[in-house]
């Protein structure tokens, strides 16, 4: 089922965008929350939003899926990272045209192909790997800090791209 | 059914080119009574489908798009119809691309770019996609929206799901609500739509090029079947459409009872007008023993030796 989001859910969800550097996304749409075992929020027009709630027979989707609410954090989907991308920089690492094309078969990234990061990464950070237009082509996880991240060695690991489409 | 099926006598030309070609004779016995340079057409069916893409303007303006994808060594022309570029030359897979994952282009055929261009929705309109997969149309239909209002989708076949919403979240699509079920039911939806589209399940004749085993794996009786699943769709879809609506009915078959035939059912049973569509050669107003309303020449067919697409079909009816 579709609902709207409770005032805990709208919490959460302001708070993990706000950890993007996105807080102003959460008023510039529409989000409703289909109901399962997992909760898929979802950004959608007002006219969306207002036929779906509710609605029977179920529709298999409705608008952009944005990620996964847990109960402290909303885990982002690709769809959604590249809005946060779009507005943001923040916790963003930007890779060169080789790496991206390794990044979309889900590769990791290697420190010597990072030309740009944020400095507050921090070690373990959920990251957006980003080509050199900015753009999400992944998301992925600081293995360290913003200091080591230019090593020679693999310091962020992929964990989603958008390679997946093709490849799922 | 709306119309008999027609079938004509192959004579001594018609089978020399089905042996040629390796069409049964029915069928070009059939091309034989409406196909503009009949041996043209059928050795343009042959060559290997040119390449197009159709920009996202949601994310990315042609100009943009142009000169990444250059920069990578694909070479792209223009086309006549709006941020349609035909691809010249590709290093690799233009699929394959970043560009393509993100969601700033869609791969699809020329001619499937006419039907939405033709129902020309507008952001504050509701919108039914009667038949979604693979969505090419719908996130064009989406796009002609400035993904705004709202545009439901609909799909029957589970197994073309994934491959429909993973195309709606590349190319970032906000105002689409999608249903698995039969657009039969679409009633069930209780939705009244400003504009319709009915790109139709048919024999799929226009795709030949892309697909040389529908030569041989369609038959008469397919087309019958078709057209009456066809007829069924188009009351449903007018059931749904709202006084002054428009409804689009294509399909990608060369069949006239796919065709004109429907669209000449809906002017006789609704009253529907048809509208003139800036592209493509005219609907065909007779077929063999079939006399169709004067007006079903406003419909549109695309044919791959004179337009340089796939073989299609398009009809813009108003609901009046």
């Amino acid at each position: 089922m579709y609902r709207g989001l409770k005032k805990l859910e709208l919490t959460i969800m302001r708070r993990s965008l706000d950890y993007w550097g996105a807080f102003d996304l959460s008023k510039e749409f529409d989000f409703i929350v289909r109901q399962g075992e997992r909760n898929d929020l979802f950004a959608v027009t007002p006219e969306a939003r207002h036929y779906v709630i509710g609605r029977e027979p179920e529709p298999v989707l409705a608008g952009l899926h944005m990620g996964t609410l847990g109960k402290k954090s909303l885990a982002l989907s690709m769809e959604g990272a590249f809005l946060v991308a779009q507005a943001s920089d923040k916790k963003k690492v930007k890779v060169t045209g080789q790496a991206e094309s390794l990044v979309v078969y889900g590769r990791d990234v290697f420190g010597s192909s990072i030309t740009w990061a944020d400095e507050s990464i921090r070690q373990n950070d959920p990251v957006i790997i980003a080509n050199k237009y900015g753009e999400a082509i992944g998301i992925g996880r600081a293995r360290f800090d913003y200091a080591g991240l230019f090593q020679d060695r693999v310091t962020v690991s992929t964990e989603a791209d958008i390679g997946l489409y093709i490849r799922g | 059914m709306a119309c008999d099926i027609q079938q004509f006598d192959a004579d001594e030309r018609v089978k020399a080119l089905a042996r040629k070609y390796g069409y049964p004779e029915y069928m070009v016995a059939r091309f034989a009574r409406f196909v503009p340079d009949l041996e043209r057409f059928l050795a343009s069916m042959e060559e290997p489908p040119r390449t197009y893409i159709r920009v996202n303007t949601l994310r990315i303006n042609p100009n943009a798009l142009i000169k990444r994808l250059s920069d990578k060594g694909f070479t792209l022309r223009e086309t006549d119809v709006p941020d349609c570029l035909e691809v010249t030359g590709e290093p690799y897979s233009i699929g394959a691309s970043a560009e393509f994952l993100s969601g700033y282009f869609y791969v699809q055929d020329k001619s499937s770019m006419v039907p939405p261009l033709a129902l020309a929705p507008q952001p504050g309109d509701v919108v039914i996609d009667m038949a979604a997969s693979p969505g090419g149309k719908t996130t064009h239909l989406a796009q002609m929206m400035g993904n705004r209002g709202l545009l439901i989708a609909i799909e029957v076949d589970e197994s073309r799901l994934a491959g429909l919403r993973s195309n709606l979240g590349r190319c970032g699509i906000m105002n689409t609500v999608l249903f698995h079920m039969d657009a039969r039911d679409v009633a069930r939806l209780e939705i009244k739509a400003d504009k319709i589209l009915l790109d139709a399940p048919c024999t799929g004749e226009g795709v030949i090029a892309k697909d040389r085993s529908r030569k041989t794996s369609r038959g008469i009786e397919d087309i019958k079947y078709c057209s009456g699943l066809q007829e069924e769709l188009i009351d449903a879809a007018h059931a749904c459409l709202k006084p002054g609506g428009i409804l689009v009915y294509s399909t990608c078959s060369f069949a006239p009872e796919e065709n004109e035939c429907n669209v000449d059912y809906a002017i006789k049973k609704y009253g529907m007008k048809v509208e003139p569509i800036p592209y493509g050669e005219p609907g065909l107003t007779s077929f063999g023993g079939l006399a169709f309303e004067p007006q079903v020449k406003n419909a549109r067919r695309l044919y791959p030796h004179i337009h340089g697409t796939s073989g299609f079909f398009v009809a813009r009816l108003k609901n009046v």
